[in-house]
């Protein structure tokens, strides 16, 4: 008598794929937004040896973003002197013209107002600049930010990862 | 015979009647259709996948404004001289530099070179309070700016500024 074949379904486990999948998902959302947040597109220096620490991040109450009009892009065929101009300034997602000193410093002293008096002394601002901009362009921000009573800076640079 | 001798039946012998439309379908696990599921997960995965750049860490340095006025620099003036170094744009494009130290004949071509001689100075004097005045050309780009700061933190001199751009 010939046996009789059993139908086993071999089906493939999907769970533990589908998990993998929703991590990875929720991974790319978290990432996504946290980076793009109040950074523009743009390619900050990195000096040899750099001592920059993102430590110094948790300081920062307003970032100025310096970018040209080719923001992240790093291309040879780039032309270095329109490369070396700044096209924009961006202070919390807001686009300001470049030379539109009053808009600037108001909204960094509409900062400062925001706080308190004891916070008011640790106020600081990042100079988030492309690395291609002159300095010219980079000195109005500083100079804008000192005028308006901002006592303190820091530089955005590429951080050694190695160390 | 007594009622222990009965041979008592097992209870998987036991017959049960069951009609024959239920004998005929088997045990169907209840389960939500996953295949749409996965296949909008996936597509969610291919559009973050594709559309996440990475980005390379950044971090800050502590750093003075400049102030205004002539010769104006944030750095604390104490009795040793100060340690003035201005960046000199190079090439057509302007898209190099070269360092001129206060005191130094030669031009500085390189970061490194910069920072031995950034060191020799704070040893000269046993002292990190010296300060170190960037003096930036206009057209300098940020990068080398930032290199010379980078240089004297590096150093670990405590009293950097910037003196207006020449």
């Amino acid at each position: 008598m010939a046996k009789r074949k059993q139908q086993d379904n071999v089906e493939f486990n999907m769970t533990p794929m589908i998990d993998v999948t929703f991590q990875l998902i929720i991974f790319f959302i978290i990432a996504g937004t946290i980076v793009s947040d109040e950074l523009e597109a743009l390619k900050v220096p990195e000096p040899t040896n750099t001592i920059a620490r993102e430590e110094f991040n948790e300081d920062t109450n307003i970032i100025v973003n310096i970018v040209s009009k080719y923001g992240d892009e790093d291309r040879d065929d780039i032309d270095p002197v329109m490369a070396s101009r700044a096209d924009a300034w961006y202070v919390r997602r807001e686009k300001i013209d470049v030379g539109d000193i009053e808009t600037l410093s108001s909204r960094f002293k509409a900062a400062v107002e925001k706080l308190s008096e004891k916070d008011r002394e640790k106020f600081t601002i990042e100079i988030r600049s492309d690395y291609r901009i002159k300095y010219a362009d980079v000195e109005t921000v500083m100079l804008a930010a000192a005028d308006a009573g901002v006592p303190k800076m820091n530089i955005t640079a590429i951080v050694d990862t190695r160390q | 015979m007594t009622a222990m001798d009965i041979p008592q039946e097992q209870e998987t012998q036991t017959t049960h009647y069951e009609p024959l439309r239920k004998q005929r379908q088997p045990d169907k696990k209840m389960q939500p259709p996953m295949t749409p599921m996965i296949d909008v997960t996936f597509q969610l995965l291919l559009f973050f996948l594709l559309t996440f750049t990475f980005r390379e860490a950044e971090g800050q340095i502590r750093g003075s404004l400049p102030k205004r006025g002539s010769g104006g620099v944030a750095a604390k003036e104490t009795l040793t001289q100060p340690i003035r170094i201005h960046i000199l744009p190079t090439g057509r494009a302007r898209d190099g530099a070269s360092y001129e130290v206060e005191g130094v004949h030669e031009r500085i071509e390189d970061a490194d070179t910069l920072f031995s001689h950034m060191i020799k100075r704070r040893d000269a004097v046993n002292s990190t309070e010296i300060p170190v005045i960037i003096k930036p050309d206009a057209f300098v780009r940020w990068n080398f700016v930032v290199e010379v700061f980078n240089q004297a933190v590096r150093a670990k001199f405590e009293n950097i500024g910037f003196a207006p751009a020449s």
